[in-house]
């Protein structure tokens, strides 16, 4: 009976899925504090990303449920591969009943999913380990107006102090002007650190209205490049000395490593038109916009080059099968992932059930028939890792294995 | 090293059992332990016989056998398309555990990356849904868990113990 060396046993385990990892804890003690370790959940994560094994599509189907397929299908790999996920931070027991609530995802990063349920409350959850944490609570509204206005969020990691970060943004324009273009801005910011366990407040914010106009963005942030981004106004001062809305869009980055703003350049695209918004798609970040029945899908190639941006689709849409008449005003298209392992594709989401494969390079599409309604949520790309929503120090077994 | 022009070398590997082969010198140059025998002696001999004292002879033809049709794929440009992966699930299809062991470890000594990288996953693949004793017994493992502890280990993650395959 031949053994194999220590190195080789490890390198076997980094290729195994998070199912078989968890259950061969029980193999030995060794085994099982390696594959606790700190050590071999980063050494894991990052052989998925290598490889570029391990993603799945998550698709939200309703206000506490998931489903998960393999990255790249078909209509019979999507039949195959399709799990449904529960939220448990949507049950909650309250003295002896258990209760539902709607749990939305603020966004996805290695593998974990920052959630926002009840008021504000938020947890961190691992779908593939099913272990999750709620966070402490965020800090309470300076002032009364800004309970009645919706926060902004973003989710995202700062790989240089290995940590994860949720920024928080509440903004308002006060007094009550309707007419916000003239009305004085007050901002809460916070962002909360799982290393820290806390929360603090940083900067402030010196952009508007992230949350009105642009309404597809779920106010929600994308996750790419150590930043998250979303659309905003530059904040000017008006003749009176106070801060009003500017009337130029910026793309606006939250750094996570240094928590600072900053202004990313963006293209000559038109936000004029029937959807506008911004995404990560395959790490890229990618404006998408929807003009007189034609989409454009813009791609930044080089990180914060504006220069850099491309015109990666023009699709008209009448040359496109959909769901929905065109001119049905409930009827959208939405890309959620771009995928260039065997030629270049991107999925586009068609209203509630229908996803259709793009062939960049023929100009053709597969159009795949979701088997669950979908509603209007939001799609991720999620990376099947072993990292903990929490924050654990195990230095000791991570010298001990290297 | 073989000039443009000459005719193909050939290079001579002798195992830990006595057995010389005689291999093309393309498809020995995958071998990482081989090739830095010759770039450390320059002047050796063509007809230099390199010792391999940790492999035998049945996983070094086995061995031979990738590497070959892998050098070939690469020469045809055929690198990663569908005759790669037919000829590699052929490949393994036959193998038992104990040989794709015996493979792995002369992959790893001769330092072969993509063949190692190929091993690797493949055995991955053959345990992922297996039960925890199987692999136990795949890797030799003894069990240093009372049966009490097992249990709570076990019980942190049960769901992760359905669908398993039958040994």
């Amino acid at each position: 009976m031949l053994e194999l060396y220590e190195e080789l046993v490890v390198d076997i385990l980094l290729r195994l899925p998070v199912k078989s990892l968890l259950r061969f804890r029980c193999v030995s003690k060794f085994w099982r504090d390696l594959i606790d370790s700190k050590y071999f959940i980063d050494m894991h994560r990052q052989q998925s990303i290598n490889s570029n094994t391990n993603f799945h599509m998550m698709f939200q189907i309703s206000s506490n449920q998931l489903c998960s397929c393999s990255e790249y299908f078909d209509n019979d790999g999507l039949k195959r591969s399709l799990t449904k996920i529960d939220i448990p931070m949507s049950r909650q027991t309250i003295g002896s009943r258990t209760q539902c609530f709607c749990t939305e995802i603020i966004g996805c990063c290695n593998g974990l999913l920052c959630t926002q349920f009840l008021d504000f409350d938020y947890a961190l959850w691992n779908p593939f380990t099913r272990r999750y944490n709620k966070l402490p609570q965020a800090p309470k509204l300076e002032f009364d107006l800004l309970k009645n206005s919706k926060p902004f969020e973003g989710f995202g990691y700062d790989h240089v102090h290995d940590v994860y970060k949720v920024l928080r943004i509440f903004q308002i324009f006060y007094p009550d002007d309707f007419n916000r273009k003239n009305s004085i801005i007050r901002n809460q910011i916070c962002v909360y650190s799982l290393r820290l366990n806390s929360w603090k407040y940083i900067e402030d914010y010196p952009y508007g209205d992230h949350n009105y106009e642009f309404q597809y963005n779920h106010n929600r942030g994308c996750f790419v490049n150590g930043a998250s981004h979303w659309l905003a106004y530059p904040l000017i001062l008006n003749e009176n000395g106070f801060r009003v809305q500017g009337l130029e869009w910026s793309i606006v980055a939250f750094n996570f490593e240094v928590e600072k703003f900053s202004t990313i350049p963006h293209p000559n695209a038109n936000r004029n038109g029937k959807s506008f918004q911004i995404d990560n798609l395959g790490g890229f970040l990618c404006i998408f916009e929807e003009v007189c029945e034609t989409c454009y899908v813009w791609v930044m190639k080089q990180y914060g080059v504006g220069e850099s941006w491309i015109k990666l689709l023009s699709l008209d849409l009448h040359s496109f099968k959909l769901e929905y008449p065109i001119a049905d005003p409930d009827r959208y298209v939405q890309p959620v992932a771009y995928y260039s392992k065997n030629g270049e594709k991107l999925l586009m989401k068609t209203n509630f059930n229908t996803l259709t494969w793009y062939n960049l390079k023929e100009a053709t599409s597969n159009i795949i028939r979701f088997p669950i309604k979908m509603g209007s949520y939001n799609a991720y790309m999620c990376l099947e890792s072993l990292v903990l929503p929490y924050n654990v120090d195990d230095k000791e077994i991570a010298a001990q294995i290297q | 090293m073989s000039k443009l022009g000459q005719a193909k070398r050939i290079i001579f590997l002798k195992t830990a059992d006595g057995q010389l082969f005689e291999v093309d010198e393309p498809v020995a140059m995958e071998f990482e332990i081989v090739k830095s025998f010759f770039d450390e002696n320059e002047d050796a001999a063509d007809d230099t016989v390199v010792p391999l004292p940790n492999v035998s002879a049945e996983p070094l033809a086995g061995i031979i056998e990738f590497c070959k049709a892998h050098v070939e794929f690469r020469a045809n440009g055929a690198a990663g398309k569908d005759e790669v992966k037919k000829f590699n699930a052929e490949y393994i299809k036959e193998k038992s555990n104990e040989q794709l062991k015996e493979l792995i470890l002369a992959a790893n000594y001769l330092n072969i990356k993509e063949m190692l990288d190929f091993l690797t996953e493949t055995i991955a693949n053959r345990l992922k849904n297996k039960s925890v004793e199987y692999v136990r017994a795949f890797f030799g493992i003894e069990n240093d868990f009372t049966p009490q502890e097992e249990e709570a280990v076990r019980k942190e993650y049960e769901w992760a113990f359905e669908g398993v395959d039958e040994d």
